[in-house]
Formats: C-alpha cells, sequence, structure tokens
C-alpha cells in the first residue's frame, strides 16, 4: 500500500511537473520545425517559426486564404492543398492560450522574455529586427533558445546578468 | 576510340546543361525565349509602387552573385546567379509563384509572358 502511494505520488510528480512544463515553458523547447512542406512555403521570407510560438486561434486566422493574401503587407498565397496542410500542422502543434495578436513578437511571454533587450539597441537596428530570431538565437531554426545560444550582432555574446 | 565516340554526347550533355528544364519549359509556355538585355534593363528598373521606390534588387541585391537581403524582414536570400547557385530555377511552379509575388510587390501588377521570359533570360545567364 504505501509502495503503491508512493508510486501515485510520484507519477503526479511527473505528470505536474510535465504540465507546469507545457504550461510555463513550451517555447523553450519549441523543437524543430520538421515539417518539408512548412519549411517550404513559410520559410523563404523568413526562417519557418516554430508551431509552439502562436495559439491555435492564431495561426488558424492567419491561414485563412484571404488573410494569406495580406499577409504582412506581403503575398504568402498558398495553393489550397498546401494551405490546409500547412494549416492542420501548425494547429496541431500550436500553444495553448487565445488569439491576441498575429505577431509572435507581441505575445505576453514573448514580450516578458525579451524586456531586458535595451530599447535603444532595438531602434539602432533599423529592419524589425525582433522577428529575426535567428540573426540572436544561433539555433533557432533546431528550436533551441537557451541563453547558451544568444548573441546580438554589434554587441556580442548575451550574458544574463 | 570509346571517348571519341561519347565526346559529341558530352558536349552536347553540356550545353543542355546551361538551361535548366524547369527554365526552358517556362519559355515554351511563354512561347518565346527572352532576351537577356531586356531583361537586365526591367530587373535594374526603379518603380513607384506604394509609396516607395521598388527594384527587384530591393530583396535581391544589386550583384547577383552575392546573396541578397529581404526588404522588409531582412532574411538573406541565397544569390540569384545560375552560375553560382545551381539550385536556382529547377521549379517551374516555384519560379512562377515567385514571378506573381514579386512583379506585384515590384511593379503593383502582373508581368507579362514576355517580362517574365526576359527575367529568366537574363537570371540563367548570369
Ligand atoms: C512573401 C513573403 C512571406 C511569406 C511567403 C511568408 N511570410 Fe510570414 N511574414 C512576412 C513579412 C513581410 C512579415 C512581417 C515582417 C516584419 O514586419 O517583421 C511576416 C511575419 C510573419 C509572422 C509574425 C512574426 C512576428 O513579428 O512575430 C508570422 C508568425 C509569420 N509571418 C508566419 C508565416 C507563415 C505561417 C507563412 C506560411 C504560410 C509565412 N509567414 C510566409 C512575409 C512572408
Ligand atoms: C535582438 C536579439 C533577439 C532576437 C531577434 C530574438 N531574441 Fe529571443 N532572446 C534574446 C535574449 C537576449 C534572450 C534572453 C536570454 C536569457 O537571458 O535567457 C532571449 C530569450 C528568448 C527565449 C527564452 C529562452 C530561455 O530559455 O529562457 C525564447 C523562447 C526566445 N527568446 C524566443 C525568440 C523568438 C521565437 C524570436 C523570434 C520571433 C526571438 N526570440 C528573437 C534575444 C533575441
Ligand atoms: C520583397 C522581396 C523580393 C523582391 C522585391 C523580389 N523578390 Fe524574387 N524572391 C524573393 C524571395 C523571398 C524568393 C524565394 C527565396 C529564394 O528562392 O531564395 C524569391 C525568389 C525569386 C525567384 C525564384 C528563383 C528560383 O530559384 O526558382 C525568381 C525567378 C524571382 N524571385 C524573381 C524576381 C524578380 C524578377 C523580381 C523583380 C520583379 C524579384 N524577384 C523581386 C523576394 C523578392
Amino acid at each position: 500500500m504505501r509502495i503503491f502511494i508512493i508510486f501515485m505520488l510520484s507519477i503526479q510528480v511527473v505528470l505536474a511537473d510535465d504540465l507546469l512544463d507545457k504550461f510555463h515553458d513550451p517555447q523553450k523547447q519549441a523543437g524543430k520545425a520538421d515539417n518539408g512542406l512548412y519549411q517550404q512555403n513559410c520559410g523563404e521570407c523568413h526562417m519557418a517559426y516554430q508551431p509552439a510560438f502562436l495559439p491555435q486561434a492564431s495561426w488558424a486566422t492567419m491561414m485563412q486564404a484571404e488573410q494569406l493574401s495580406e499577409h504582412f503587407g506581403d503575398n504568402a498565397r498558398l495553393a489550397e492543398a498546401d494551405r490546409q496542410a500547412i494549416e492542420a500542422y501548425l494547429t496541431q502543434n500550436s500553444r495553448q492560450g487565445k488569439h491576441q495578436s498575429l505577431r509572435i513578437t507581441e505575445q505576453a511571454f514573448f514580450r516578458d522574455e525579451h524586456k531586458e533587450i535595451p530599447a535603444k539597441y532595438l531602434k539602432n537596428n533599423p529592419v524589425p529586427l525582433l522577428s529575426q530570431c535567428n540573426v540572436c538565437h544561433q539555433k533557432a531554426s533546431d528550436g533551441l533558445y537557451e541563453d547558451d545560444f544568444v548573441t546580438l550582432p554589434n554587441h556580442g555574446r548575451w550574458e544574463d546578468d | 576510340m570509346k571517348l571519341l565516340k561519347i565526346l559529341p554526347f558530352l558536349c552536347l550533355g553540356s550545353v543542355y546543361a546551361q538551361v535548366p528544364e524547369a527554365a526552358q519549359a517556362l519559355f515554351d509556355r511563354y512561347q518565346q525565349a527572352g532576351d537577356a538585355q531586356r531583361g537586365q534593363a526591367l530587373w535594374q528598373q526603379q518603380h513607384n509602387t506604394a509609396g516607395k521606390n521598388r527594384r527587384c534588387g530591393s530583396c535581391h541585391g544589386d550583384d547577383l552573385s552575392q546573396t541578397g537581403k529581404h526588404a522588409t524582414t531582412g532574411k538573406i536570400i541565397q544569390p540569384m546567379a545560375l552560375s553560382v547557385n545551381p539550385q536556382r530555377y529547377q521549379d517551374p511552379a516555384k519560379i512562377e509563384k515567385w514571378f506573381k509575388r514579386n512583379c506585384q510587390w515590384t511593379l503593383g501588377r502582373e508581368c507579362s509572358p514576355q517580362e517574365k521570359a526576359d527575367f529568366l533570360r537574363y537570371l540563367i545567364e548570369k
């Protein structure tokens, strides 16, 4: 009986840990966006962002056909079969939460993780810098965003203090 | 002796290799072979679209043998010259997709078959 309780408790700890991890930090293990069709069609103008960075409803909104032809001022329209397949891939691997913005860079978790980057630094770099994850996160395309792999251009390796 | 026999085929092969199959398929579809000089002039032309100065080089850069940089996202784009980037112009659907998007973005309209043939001839000869 005692062993059983310990066993159940440890399962719970593992489960809870897992849940917490998923809830707070799915982005840390964003993983590789390992879908060829997605890489091909959504990785040409910018890196193919990991599906875990936006909630399901946001991907679903972005992936509507009319929306894609007006994609942030660009035309990212797809053949219908590709559009459906990519939408399924993104929504099935999305993060939890409600739709707030189509931008990853406007999500609360994102703002939180990046608030220590000096505003002056961001202003001095012309193109919308924060959307180019791979400029600072050397292993962004492998889904590794930990601080061991962060370098700010013209600034050097990021030291957390 | 054997070499002599296959030599003509080797030469033929290398002539063919200069026009990727996908590009040839598009020249056939456009019903013209394109003109590299016209293509170059068109490539360098400035357009005023959406209140901004735009040209093909806005994203692909001025030197086709070098990488370019996407005007809005900043992503590095691999060189367009076929001679330094043999992966280019291998899929008619990809080429057509980008002509459609990039003509719209740059010129504010779609390109005609003649313009597309000229662009493509210029790009594969670079
Ligand atoms: C024709 C070019 C192009 C293609 C193709 C494209 N995008 Fe974009 N995307 C853009 C531009 C331009 C922006 C806005 C960049 C900026 O302002 O930083 C953007 C921004 C985004 C953002 C928001 C980034 C941020 O700032 O948080 C997401 C998410 C995104 N795209 C997803 C996709 C998906 C999914 C696809 C495939 C269906 C796709 N993109 C295909 C051009 C493109
Ligand atoms: C200007 C450089 C820069 C850009 C661009 C950038 N980041 Fe970051 N990012 C950082 C810095 C600095 C940190 C903080 C590292 C630390 O101290 O943990 C960070 C932290 C993170 C973290 C938390 C990692 C962890 O383990 O705590 C995630 C997730 C992340 N970024 C995702 C992204 C995504 C997704 C994008 C693109 C949409 C992006 N970042 C763009 C600099 C950048
Ligand atoms: C707003 C940015 C932008 C502009 C301006 C632009 N392109 Fe592109 N172009 C791209 C991107 C992104 C790709 C796809 C990425 C890649 O192939 O490396 C691409 C790909 C292409 C391809 C496909 C190449 C292949 O390998 O099949 C052709 C052809 C092309 N562009 C022609 C043009 C022409 C012609 C113009 C001017 C009318 C032009 N582009 C202007 C961004 C642009």
